[in-house]
């Protein structure tokens, strides 16, 4: 064993780097576990009340008003549970709202693993609203931000808290949320007589839109969310018009050139549409100005009879849903422009409609009619398996999704008469998103608006 | 939308009701029991003094009553022409052949009035989507033409509309009512 | 080796300190190993069968072997460490555990496969309908639950068989050191999963979500440390599962038992079992 020192030194740091190298230490000896599905399958997140910084009553009726409406659009999101404040040590709004002023391991005892604080500042003309997002775990903020709002603090308090909510959406999923964004629908309100509504993301602001004092129905938003386009028989036959999405606006005839002129829709370019329309007996799907000028039949003739109805565009524009019934019963079918190729979709059951387009276009949600009732399904725009996602509550029509993808509204009759509801992109959380007099029908979801 | 429909269609089922009672008790009293005006009591006054104005008054009093028979005739063909629908089957525009007949007499009926021009509605019932059914009523409507254009009615004197599934004749959920609502409706222009 | 030690000590200054150093990670090293090796035989084979046991099933064997199982019902009511709704998610764990290979490694195979006859759909659709009772948290409606049962269902009949192959484990331990550690592992896994929270639907784009959280839990229970050794692609997801561990946390502290200085874990989240 005279071996030179240098040499053993040598195979010994060869032997602990092999022993290093090819030992399974660490890795494998970790015990595995596995967790499958969340328990709770909401964040939760607790919300304390803002610091306001004003004198009058009203400024503090503001401030409990921006809480009430952040927490509630949270809520809406299906994303958040608010934490009851009841569990709070701690009241940021005396104690401070930044980072160093919070307590983590105090807001850890709640339960929550969000927190937000905030402080407004309140005055006769404007709002400053201070912002924070903390990570209760992680003890570190988020985000912290500031708004100012200017104008009469009680009409701008909303925009501003909606436009917290955004950030605050932004920060959590990476995407914008849906806050600045309006559905219209087709109500009998009163009167009896259908027309076109709009109404907030989350039910609120019910407006009447149209005073066409005649039938009008199938509303389609432009890609800027500025106009809506729709059939009205506001000259005793279906023709197409659009208006300015706001009350009282002028309608503009598109085209009244048909027998029947019906369900609109924008490209996303903004500047063409797509129409059904019934030229000489001949029913087909057209692309037209929004002054109605023809640039295109995107539909051929299969049958004298034919019915092709209900033009939608994938959000890029490539590829049209639409149905038909050239099968011989109505089903949703996807034409690709450039090819001009037509593929069928659906073929589960005997009645598919109304397309609609996720706002990433990979998949289309429909109504189909089985067993006597309509119900809302998805499918990849690919074809594939439809997910049912409605069931056994009356007739589910018309769905449209929000402009992140993750809610879809529809009109539903499962309490009598149809009304607006919403749910989730895979069904859960169902709810009804308003209550108005009358029947409400055909919801769309407006792109976010663009201010 | 559907208590109008339903309200207008009462009346017309009333108006209807009316004028048939009417015309049955035309048919077995020979003067008119109708109300006694002043006019018509100069006239009985005339009667009186001469028999022979008298007779002649009668005459009047009968061509009258043809008149008025022919008038209530026409106005039942009208009425018949614009109560009768066209039926059709779930999600069909097709005319069904027990409709064949019935298509025929509107053309007659057509080619008695020459002048007259018409609109045809399509109409569809709930069970569909508001969309597809106002194209569905469009194919309704453009058959139930096409049928009486090939009987030899003018093109021109015929104008579609469709009302998808907005006017229910009766808004109840069975399939009586769909029935109902499934159809072609005329309106005299 | 005493000799070359020596040697090695006594030759030039230059080479002492490092010598002495790689010698002394040489012998760490080696004790590491063997040691490591020798503690964790059991955890090695469970490792690869995680979800093999449950209390219940210890429940269902006890007229066979008695003499194991006897502890078990009295520690379950100390299982989950919490209020009602964690009952719910171990019932859940535990029906699930029911037909996985466990029986196999206790009572042989033949008693496996009669175990898994009794795991029929109507059974776990009845166990699954009895947690969906309990579970009223969540507003979500029947039709949703019913094709969530449907899919659990099959997912778990999915595991009956892919369990069986891994069940076959050369090293069983005996039942006993089972029992205790394996149900020490559920009651992390059932602590950590109610106390995860993370909206579902935020991941249904991506199904096959997974990410890992590596940590380390010691004997009075506390976790010095948690993070996440593999993402998902999914920030929020990832850092919901890092949540549910630093909100878990101090966990229950080793039953008598185990002897370990420290037990090292990694965790894998996933949401498979939806849609």
């Amino acid at each position: 064993m005279h071996t030179h020192p240098k040499a053993i030194v040598r195979s010994l740091v060869l032997l602990v780097l092999f022993v290093f190298i090819f030992s399974p230490v660490q890795a494998e000896e970790r015990i595995q576990l596995r967790v499958t599905n969340p328990f709770e399958n909401k964040t939760p997140v607790a919300v304390p009340a803002f610091a306001i910084r004003g004198t009058s009553p009203t400024e503090k009726a503001l401030g409990q008003k921006a809480i009430t409406l952040l927490q509630e659009t949270l809520r809406f999101t299906g994303y958040f549970r608010m934490v009851d404040p009841e569990a709070f040590l701690e009241e940021p709004a005396k104690t401070g709202i930044s980072e160093k002023e919070i307590h983590f391991d105090r807001w850890r005892s709640t339960g929550a693993e969000l927190l937000i604080t905030g402080s407004m500042t309140i005055s006769g003309q404007s709002i400053i609203g201070d912002f924070y997002l903390y990570d209760i775990y992680r003890q570190k903020s988020l985000f912290g931000v500031r708004f100012r709002g200017a104008g009469d603090p009680s009409t701008t308090l909303r925009p501003l808290i909606l436009k917290l909510a955004d950030k605050i959406m932004v920060t959590y999923s990476g995407k914008h949320g849906y806050f600045n964004s309006k559905i219209a629908f087709a109500s009998t309100g009163t009167t009896g007589i259908k027309e076109i509504w709009t109404c907030t993301f989350d039910g609120d602001e019910p407006t009447q839109v149209t005073r066409n004092a005649a039938i009008t129905l199938t509303p389609s938003w432009s890609p800027d969310a500025s106009k809506i386009a729709y059939t009205s028989y506001a000259n005793e036959k279906p023709d197409i018009y659009i208006q300015k999405a706001r009350p009282g606006a002028r309608r503009e005839l598109v085209t009244a050139q048909g027998t029947t002129n019906i369900t609109p829709t924008w490209l996303p370019d903004g500047k063409n549409m797509a129409a059904s329309l019934t030229i000489n007996g001949d029913q087909a799907i057209y692309l037209l100005t929004e002054k109605g000028k023809i640039r295109k039949r995107l539909t051929r003739k299969w049958s004298k009879w034919g019915i092709d109805v209900s033009p939608v565009f994938s959000p890029s524009g490539d590829r049209m849903a639409f149905v038909s019934k050239r099968s011989g019963t109505p089903q949703i079918y996807v034409k690709h422009l450039k090819s001009e190729r037509i593929e069928r979709l659906t073929f589960d059951g005997r009645y598919n409609t109304s397309p609609t387009w996720s706002p990433t276009g990979d998949r289309i949600a429909y109504a189909g009619f089985q067993e006597g009732r309509f119900d809302i399904y998805v499918m990849d725009a690919q074809g594939g398996r439809p997910m049912q996602l409605t069931r056994d509550t009356g007739d589910n029509e018309t769905p449209s999704w929000s402009p992140d993808g993750s809610l879809l509204v529809f009109s539903s009759n499962r309490r009598g008469t149809s009304s607006i509801y919403i749910m989730n992109a895979y069904g859960t959380d169902q709810r009804q998103l308003m209550s108005l007099p009358g029947e409400q029908t055909a919801p769309v979801w407006s792109p976010n608006l663009t201010r | 939308m559907g208590k109008i429909w339903r309200g207008r269609l009462t009346l017309v089922t009333v108006l209807l009701a009316m004028l048939v009672a009417t015309s049955c008790a035309k048919k077995t009293v020979e003067v008119p029991p109708a109300p006694v005006t002043e006019a018509e009591e100069i006239i009985a006054e005339e009667i009186s003094m001469d028999t022979s104005a008298a007779e002649e008054a009668a005459a009047i009093a009968e061509e009258e009553l043809i008149m008025k028979k022919e008038e209530t005739a026409r106005v039942e063909a009208r009425m018949a022409f614009e109560m009768t629908d066209i039926d059709f089957d779930y999600d069909s525009s097709a005319v069904q052949s027990s409709e064949i007949a019935n298509l025929e007499m509107k053309a007659a009926w057509l080619k008695a009035n020459p002048e007259v021009s018409i609109t045809i509605e399509g109409h569809c019932d709930n069970r569909g989507t508001t969309d597809y059914n106002l194209a569905l009523g469009d194919r309704r409507a453009g058959r139930v033409k096409a049928f009486l254009e090939s009987l030899g009615i003018d093109a021109n004197r015929m104008v579609t509309v469709s009302y998808g599934e907005e006017r229910p004749l009766d808004p109840a959920a069975n399939e009586a009512a769909w029935n109902r609502n499934r159809r072609a409706h005329f309106v005299i222009r | 080796m005493a000799h070359a030690l020596k040697q090695a000590l006594t030759s030039g200054d230059e080479n002492r300190f490092l010598t002495i150093a790689v010698f002394i990670s040489l012998v760490g090293h080696a004790l590491m190993f063997i040691i490591s090796h020798l503690l964790t035989t059991s955890g090695h084979t469970l490792h690869e069968t995680p979800r093999s046991i449950d209390v219940d099933l210890v429940q269902i064997e006890m007229p066979q072997t008695p003499p194991v199982k006897k502890p078990a019902p009295p520690k379950k009511p100390s299982l989950p460490r919490v209020a009602p709704p964690a009952k719910q998610a171990n019932h859940k764990k535990s029906t699930k555990r029911v037909q996985q290979p466990a029986p196999k490694r206790i009572t042989g195979k033949k008693a496996t496969k009669s175990h898994q006859k009794v795991v029929t759909p109507d059974t776990l659709v009845k166990s699954a309908l009895q947690k969906i009772a309990q579970e009223t948290t969540r507003p979500e409606p029947l039709a949703d639950r019913i094709s969530r049962l449907k899919q659990e269902v099959a997912n778990q009949k999915r595991e009956v068989s892919g369990g069986t192959q891994k069940g076959a484990a050369p090293h069983a331990p005996t039942p006993g050191e089972i029992s205790i550690k394996e149900r020490y592992y559920r009651t992390i896994e059932v602590i950590i999963r109610k106390n995860w929270a993370f909206p579902s639907q935020l991941a249904r784009n991506n199904e096959r979500l997974k990410t890992q959280v590596m940590f380390t839990v010691m004997p009075n229970g506390s976790v010095p440390e948690a993070w996440v050794s593999q993402r998902s692609g999914t920030a929020n997801f990832d850092r919901s599962a890092l949540r549910a561990v630093h909100k878990s946390t101090p966990l229950p502290p080793y039953p008598a038992g185990i002897n370990e200085k420290k037990m090292p874990f990694v965790i894998n989240f996933d949401i498979s079992d939806l849609l």
